[in-house]
């Protein structure tokens, strides 16, 4: 898991927030929790409808101010509503063995491929170093 | 932004979780100086960090006892 700080614009407060990132290489959005969007003033825009590994999923989207490293960038983003009741069985049979930890969107956001497309290659390849 | 706390997060990360399983860990130029029980929504870890780390480098991380085996 490659995780680096980034800022994000508050809207509300009309700064920017250091948050700790996951880097997806495999996600094409970037990703935030719901409660943390409401509390940024994120405003939505359309929804769009994902796959997942097994079923569809339709999110609103957003655009993020994020900044890294001094320079900011526009970055579509999707709204997930974590719900604290994840710990379901993953079929009526089977019970999830998944430990009781706290959703990983908690306290970071996901940065996808529509953030990491707007880096220089320099800037991807540091980012590729924390995985050293 | 904390380039330099986030550096040391990521080498220190497997000691962090031995010694800080499932607590919210803020870091402020190479030292532990906050940590809280619980995941904290980032907007309340800036509050804080700008209290407790004004003007320094600084990051914190959610160090979970077991997280990314059971990330897809």
């Amino acid at each position: 898991m490659i995780l680096i700080d980034i800022e994000v614009y508050n809207n509300i407060e009309k700064q920017y927030e250091t948050f700790e990132a996951i880097v997806d290489t495999g996600a094409t959005f970037c990703v935030m929790a719901e409660h943390i969007a409401e509390k940024m003033g994120c405003q939505t825009q359309e929804k769009i409808h994902l796959w997942q590994v097994n079923s569809p999923l339709t999110l609103p989207k957003s655009t993020l101010k994020i900044k890294y490293q001094q320079k900011e960038h526009d970055a579509e983003t999707v709204i997930v509503d974590i719900n604290k009741d994840y710990l379901h069985p993953a079929t009526p049979n089977e019970k999830c063995k998944r430990p009781p930890t706290p959703h990983p969107l908690a306290s970071r956001i996901i940065l996808g491929k529509t953030f990491i497309d707007k880096l220089t290659e320099t800037e991807r390849k540091q980012i590729l170093t924390y995985l050293a | 932004m904390g380039l330099e706390s986030r550096k040391w997060i990521n080498q220190h990360l497997p000691e962090l979780r031995k010694k800080y399983p499932n607590k919210t860990v803020l870091v402020c130029e190479e030292k532990v100086v906050k940590t809280i029980d619980e995941p904290l929504d980032p907007i309340k870890i800036n509050q804080i960090a700008k209290k407790l780390c004004k003007g320094k480098d600084w990051s914190y991380t959610y160090v979970a006892e077991q997280e990314e085996e059971y990330i897809l």
